[in-house]
């Protein structure tokens, strides 16, 4: 795995790293899956066992599942890009503000505390997992459909940790960021 | 020492940093909100009919005789159909992609109109019918209508074609 490079999304304010084997940016990949109904009909299907009864979001059918992805999504990118298009990022439209709150300190795995995205409309399993340059600067470094608790449960869950560590380095290496005191912030449109 | 913002402008001149296309695709999205809901049914409905019948998407493309990249589109949601399209599709699986509601008062008028027209059989005559319809899986309506014929209810049990201009005793009841 290897950044081979960085994605501006709105000018000094959000970034997204591109992998080597990858031809989209992270955040426009993420926001690209999660509309493609066979990328999540394959996802559901493979872990059709967390949708049971028995598991956290306790029987919720495939097509279910599909299709409230679909729209959770569709409604934070439509906030995402309402705020990209107003053109500023400043005190009323910032995204620590607006876009931001920290994570649970349960969840963090690594030295500094993890960003996530949550979606909308209540319990949305979305997440974007960022790493805080600064209160307006932020680098997306992936982002997942998290059915489970913890984010190292499950092995797609651990690329996305991966991802946060070499994108560091690689902001370090490019001289992006110039200071070791980063941290990680969680997108959220909750309506708080 | 250079500020961030000249940092991030030297990157870019030196082509480390991109100009991503994800607000394109959001504004793309968003102005196709209206049909593509719909496609994305119709992707998943395609998806599920293929896995029932244990086909692949390039067994549908066969069948089809277009390329098997076409259906990928398809079961990705994101294809504006055409209605020749969907007929082929629906002709080839076997199913109903798109049904349109339909106006349940004007159903049931013809639906009875239709079952009135072939009361002139045996089975049909002397009664006081109370036709009533469930619609099927195959669009072929399933007419069940009462007899009442010295105080013993039967009940006949026919099929309607889809003009609602043919009524087909199936069995009695």
């Amino acid at each position: 795995m290897r950044i081979v490079n960085i994605f501006e999304i709105y000018e000094e304010a959000l970034y997204a790293i591109q992998l080597n084997n990858e031809v989209q940016d992270e955040f426009r990949k993420v926001f690209s899956n999660w509309s493609d109904v066979e990328y999540l009909t394959d996802f559901f299907t493979e872990n059709e066992a967390l949708l049971t009864e028995e598991g956290f979001w306790r029987g919720i059918s495939i097509e279910d599942a599909v299709f409230k992805t679909i729209e959770d999504a569709e409604y934070l990118e439509e906030y995402l890009l309402e705020v990209a298009q107003k053109g500023t990022i400043d005190e009323y439209n910032d995204l620590q503000s607006k876009l931001f709150k920290p994570l649970s300190k349960n969840d963090s795995t690594l030295e500094h505390l993890k960003s996530k995205a949550y979606g909308t409309n209540g319990e949305s399993w979305l997440r974007i997992y960022a790493i805080r340059i600064d209160a307006n600067c932020y680098v997306i470094t992936g982002g997942a459909i998290k059915l489970t608790k913890k984010m190292n449960d499950i092995k797609h869950l651990e690329i996305e940790l991966l991802k946060l560590k070499k994108s560091v380095e690689y902001l370090k290496e490019i001289n992006f960021i110039e200071k070791d005191d980063i941290s990680f912030i969680e997108i959220r449109n909750d309506g708080n | 020492m250079a500020t961030r913002k000249e940092r991030l402008e030297n990157l870019k001149s030196e082509g480390v940093i991109k100009q991503s296309q994800w607000i394109d695709d959001a504004i793309s999205r968003k102005e196709s909100k209206g049909w593509i809901r719909t496609s994305q049914k119709i992707a998943f409905k395609i998806l599920q009919t293929l896995k029932a019948k244990k086909l692949k998407q390039k067994d549908l493309a066969e069948l089809l005789d277009i390329k098997p990249q076409q259906v990928n589109k398809w079961v990705k949601g994101k294809e504006n159909f055409t209605l020749e399209t969907i007929s082929r599709i629906e002709n080839a699986l076997s199913i109903s992609l798109l049904v349109l509601p339909e106006n349940r008062k004007a159903s049931y008028e013809r639906l009875k109109k239709a079952v009135n027209t072939f009361s002139d059989s045996a089975d049909m005559k002397n009664k006081n019918e109370y036709p009533f319809y469930k619609p099927t899986t195959n669009r072929s309506m399933r007419v069940i209508s009462t007899e009442t014929e010295k105080g013993q209810k039967t009940v006949h049990v026919g099929l309607l074609n889809k003009d609602f201009t043919d009524y087909t005793p199936v069995k009695n009841g």
